[in-house]
């Protein structure tokens, strides 16, 4: 059965522009992937809906258009 | 406070050089501040607080008062949050919130009746109060958003509110939008139009930029004006604008970065450190920032990065303090993260000495969390503990909580403990057990002593509390005795804890007290309770707890009475208001004192002074109440209403008090639901009353206590009324009482006994035995002469007053008899006694038939009541009807079977 209380789940979060490597550092344990379509996304496993909410909002904080949030199956992954 | 008030945070904005002027929006501010709310919703770097401190400047705003408040994180804290928020609008309107801000601060006082106040205050100023509130989005906690929801259905017209916040607030937007109150400016209205665009980066920053690459900046920047910002600066002074703005337009790099790494690489190394460096810090000034960079001149650093625009924003006008444009803090944190991460715990642990040494322990604390020092966030925690807790500071306490590991809380007896006193005043209980539990286990010796000093191996941060800790292990153990319901438990524990509590803490000694007190009061010790109540108020008393002070003289007010010592329960009251008038203000709890005072002034029938007393409680108001006030004073009033003959009155207060009960942990001795059944028995809705007892499954043979002693005189009261009507077996009555008479003089009840003995000689004397009647009703009379009681006697009706009449041609002196029966007669009747009809009398029905029983004829009657002879026609055919008789004769012959008039005797 799948976990769906949204806890340590993979999720990818798509935003808008390039975000330069150096800010992993700043999104924890997230990888960041640049796509040629002129967005980012972010992956990576992500402990709650808490640490989800904290991440959107700083996303939001930094003026980043968030166009996608999903969750990914392990062997789906982008 | 734990930290002083940062008055940066409710001053107005610095005003901008180099802002541009915004038509467009002020003209649409100008029309919406006559609402009463405006939402400024967008992301960070929007010019939100720009344009809305430039439109509040002072010249714009003629007439009207502005106040300002920057919130951060702490002001979840709802005890800070409004405290900051009636000092910013002081700050605008000094005599605003002389009677609030007492209320916010008092750990006692409820947040709806201090803000009433203040919004009362507001109602009466002679012009318009603007307040804006800053970075509203950091506001998580529900408290908050309650009181500003209480706020905005409550806010008088002079109020006019703007929150500037980056995600739409939790209150309810969608009625007040729908009502067409609220007035919302968000991002599309926010961002720079092409004009705006060209004005700010031709005219502000003089670029002297073509069309061309001005709209080419518009659109990469979409007229985000921290971009565009960002732009202006990478372009000073560069001579390939065009191409920069070509390479910039044509990328996908996140725009603040990319302009942001422009500006960064074009600084000067010492001062790109510095950026990097005091990036941590929420709040920068000269000092602090040496302190954490360890270099000099960290003030002119400030002054001049404000005069090169570096996203420094000055918090008060003498360029004391200043923060970072929080865009701008995000993309430096974010360098710092990547190139020097090893640098950042040292780099907290600098700002968090500073703020220790400058008195502010919460930053202290804040910034040894966020170096990951818990060890030494567990020390400041633990030292700045004992003001936290008085303060009530619940939210940062459970966010403390939270952010310390288990482990290290587990080696520190004296944080957990205090961690455990957190809990038990937020009524969480499920860990306290385990956590004290872990304390002994760490401190006791092996032989079960408390060692003097510390063991080697635990941490001890606060030495003086180290010496109280066995008191309140032993103080919390008897809380959770309590709140289980173990009551011998908690009298063990709470006198344990008094005999371990050092002299040096009064405090322990007060809870340890009252904690015993309440739980042999609840076992209807009544002589143990007073003892431990009195211990506690001396431990409040030297510990300054006035209005603490105050919810114990309640108690102790209601133990005397029980005892039957109606003199020395208004000595207790009198004395606790004379010793609380020293303050300016009324100290909270008087309110409480007035509603005792009546209750004692009934209970000796002065109605007039009963009825004042209650008068100067409301008064009083709310807020000067205790929580048991609301349902207390209503109590009273009822039983005041009901001895005036308003029974109707008297019943409905009683449904309101039953609403707003709130016993606050004290034992519920005498239920609403009781009170109201007394009533019921009065009126002779017997089946009402009958439900009632069902309901709470008494039952004559129940064995006495103390918590439901009040319930079992009422079921005997039924009992006897029952028996009245329909002639059903009294023994069961007079057994039961017989038992509560026994444990009332065994536990030194005297108000229960003599209240027990009226209703045996009730009883006994519907028995047909007149002389043990008289037995019991002369014990009573004796019991009650000295302390004045009269309306036990008089509530009985006039069963007794024949009773009453009878035992004073046995007394040699009867003068306190003569005053009863007296009393008995002319205020019984119109109550009405219990009356055994199937459809009861109405009030002005007993009213009529009493003077039926006169020598005065229909007309005559219809004057005295000044009513229509057809009216007293209409009452006198009802009461022939109820009472199945068809003559005046017949009726009063019958109403005097009946007990429903005095007899003709």
């Amino acid at each position: 059965m799948r976990d769906h209380t949204g806890s340590n789940e993979r999720y990818e979060i798509r935003i808008t522009g390039h975000l330069a490597s150096r800010w992993a550092a700043a999104f924890e344990g997230m990888t960041l992937a640049p796509h040629a379509d002129g967005t980012t996304v972010l992956s990576g496993l992500i402990i709650d809906q808490s640490a989800l909410h904290a991440l959107l909002r700083r996303l939001g904080d930094l003026g980043l258009p968030i166009l996608s949030v999903r969750t990914v199956e392990e062997d789906d992954r982008t | 406070m734990v930290g002083p008030l940062l008055s940066s945070k409710y001053r107005l904005p610095v005003r901008r050089a180099g802002a541009i002027p915004r038509q467009r929006l002020t003209d649409r501010l100008d029309a919406a501040i006559r609402g009463p709310l405006t939402v400024v919703s967008a992301p960070a770097g929007f010019g939100k607080t720009t344009l809305i401190s430039n439109w509040l400047g002072p010249a714009a705003r003629k007439g009207t008062r502005v106040a300002w408040l920057s919130l951060d994180q702490r002001d979840n804290d709802p005890a800070l949050f409004w405290t900051y928020l009636v000092t910013a609008m002081r700050a605008a309107v000094p005599e605003l919130g002389d009677a609030a801000l007492p209320l916010f601060a008092s750990p006692a006082a409820s947040t709806g009746a201090a803000l009433a106040a203040l919004l009362n205050e507001i109602e009466t100023l002679p012009h318009d109060l603007v307040l804006a509130l800053d970075d509203y989005h950091v506001i998580e906690s529900s408290e908050v958003h309650a009181g500003m929801t209480f706020v905005l259905e409550h806010q008088p017209p002079q109020l006019h509110l703007i929150l500037i916040t980056r995600v739409d607030p939790a209150l309810p937007l969608a009625q007040l939008r729908a009502r067409g109150q609220l007035v919302e400016l968000r991002a599309n209205q926010l961002r720079f139009t092409s004009e705006e665009a060209a004005n700010y980066l031709n005219d502000s920053m003089d670029l002297r930029l073509s069309d061309d690459d001005v709209a080419a900046l518009e659109g990469r920047t979409e007229g985000w004006i921290a971009a565009l910002q960002l732009a202006a600066l990478s372009l000073r002074g560069r001579t390939d604008v065009s191409a920069f703005i070509a390479g910039f337009a044509g990328d996908d790099q996140y725009i603040v970065d990319y302009l942001a790494e422009e500006v960064l690489s074009r600084q000067p190394a010492d001062v790109r450190d510095f950026l990097l460096d005091t990036s941590i810090l929420e709040r920068l000034t000269g000092p602090l920032c040496d302190a954490v960079t360890g270099r000099r001149a960290g003030k002119a650093m400030l002054v001049a990065l404000e005069r090169a625009n570096l996203f420094l924003v000055p918090l008060d006008d003498q360029r004391r303090w200043y923060r970072y444009h929080h865009l701008f803090a995000d993309v430096l944190q974010a360098h710092l993260l990547d190139e020097r991460p090893y640098a950042i715990s040292q780099l907290h642990r600098r700002a968090s000495d500073w703020f220790e040494a400058n008195d502010d322990t919460l930053s202290a604390i804040s910034h040894a969390l966020a170096g990951g020092d818990t060890g030494r966030a567990a020390d400041l925690m633990e030292l700045a503990m004992p003001r936290m807790r008085r303060e009530r500071r619940e939210a940062d306490l459970a966010r403390w909580m939270r952010a310390l590991p288990d482990d290290l809380v587990r080696t520190r007896p004296v944080l957990a403990v205090a961690f455990v006193g957190a809990l038990a005043q937020g009524a969480k209980f499920d860990t306290i057990a385990e956590r004290l539990d872990q304390v002994e286990a760490l401190v006791r010796s092996a032989d079960g002593t408390w060692p003097e000093h510390p063991p080697a191996h635990v941490v001890v941060a606060d030495q003086a509390h180290y010496r109280s800790l066995p008191a309140h292990v032993a103080m919390y153990r008897a809380a959770l005795a309590l709140a289980s319901g173990d009551l011998d438990g908690t009298i063990a524990y709470a006198r344990q804890a008094l005999s371990l509590a050092p002299p040096e803490d009064p405090l322990a000694r007060a809870a340890a007290g009252a904690l015993a007190g309440l739980a042999s009061w609840s076992t209807g010790d009544l002589a143990g309770a007073y003892a431990a109540y009195t211990e506690s108020v001396v431990g409040l008393t030297s510990a300054g707890f006035r209005a603490d002070v105050l919810g114990c003289t309640i108690t102790l007010g209601d133990i005397q009475r029980t005892q039957g010592q109606l003199g020395a329960a208004m000595r207790t009251y009198r004395q606790a208001l004379e010793a609380s008038a020293h303050g300016a203000e009324p100290l909270r709890g008087t309110a409480d004192m007035q509603v005792g005072l009546a209750g004692v002034l009934l209970e000796r029938d002065d109605l007039a002074g009963a009825r004042e007393c209650l008068a100067i409680s409301q008064q009083l108001g709310e807020a000067n109440g205790l929580p048991q006030n609301a349902y207390r004073w209503r109590v009273v009033s009822a039983r005041l209403r009901a001895a005036e003959g308003h029974l109707d009155g008297a019943l409905a207060l009683l449904d309101e008090a039953e609403r707003v009960y709130d016993g606050d942990f004290s034992p519920d001795v005498a239920p609403v639901a009781a009170t109201r059944a007394r009533l019921w028995i009065h009126r002779g809705e017997l089946g009402l009353a009958h439900q009632w007892a069902q309901q709470r499954q008494l039952s004559p043979d129940d064995s006495p206590c103390y918590l439901r002693e009040y319930e079992h005189l009422t079921l005997a009261r039924l009992l006897i009324a029952e028996y009245r009507r329909n002639g059903r077996d009294v023994d069961a009555a007079l057994g039961l009482l017989h038992r509560l008479l026994d444990a009332a003089a065994d536990g030194g009840r005297v108000a229960s006994l003599i209240e027990a003995l009226l209703l045996q000689a009730i009883a006994l004397s519907i028995a047909g035995s007149a002389p043990a009647a008289l037995a019991s009703l002369h014990r009573a009379v004796t019991l009650a002469e000295p302390e004045g009681y009269v309306r036990l006697f008089t509530d009985e009706g006039s069963t007794l007053a024949a009773l009453l009449k009878a035992l004073r041609r046995q007394q040699s002196a009867p003068g306190y008899v003569n005053r009863l029966i007296a009393a008995t007669t002319t205020i019984a009747i119109p109550i009405g006694s219990a009356q055994p009809l199937v459809e009861p009398l109405s009030e002005r029905e007993l009213e009529v038939l009493r003077l039926l029983g006169g020598d005065l004829g229909g007309p005559e009657i219809a004057r005295h009541l000044s009513v229509s002879l057809n009216t007293v026609r209409t009452h006198t055919k009802s009461i022939y009807a109820k009472l199945g008789t068809t003559s005046r004769r017949a009726a009063v012959h019958r109403a005097r079977e009946l007990d429903l008039i005095p007899g003709s005797g």
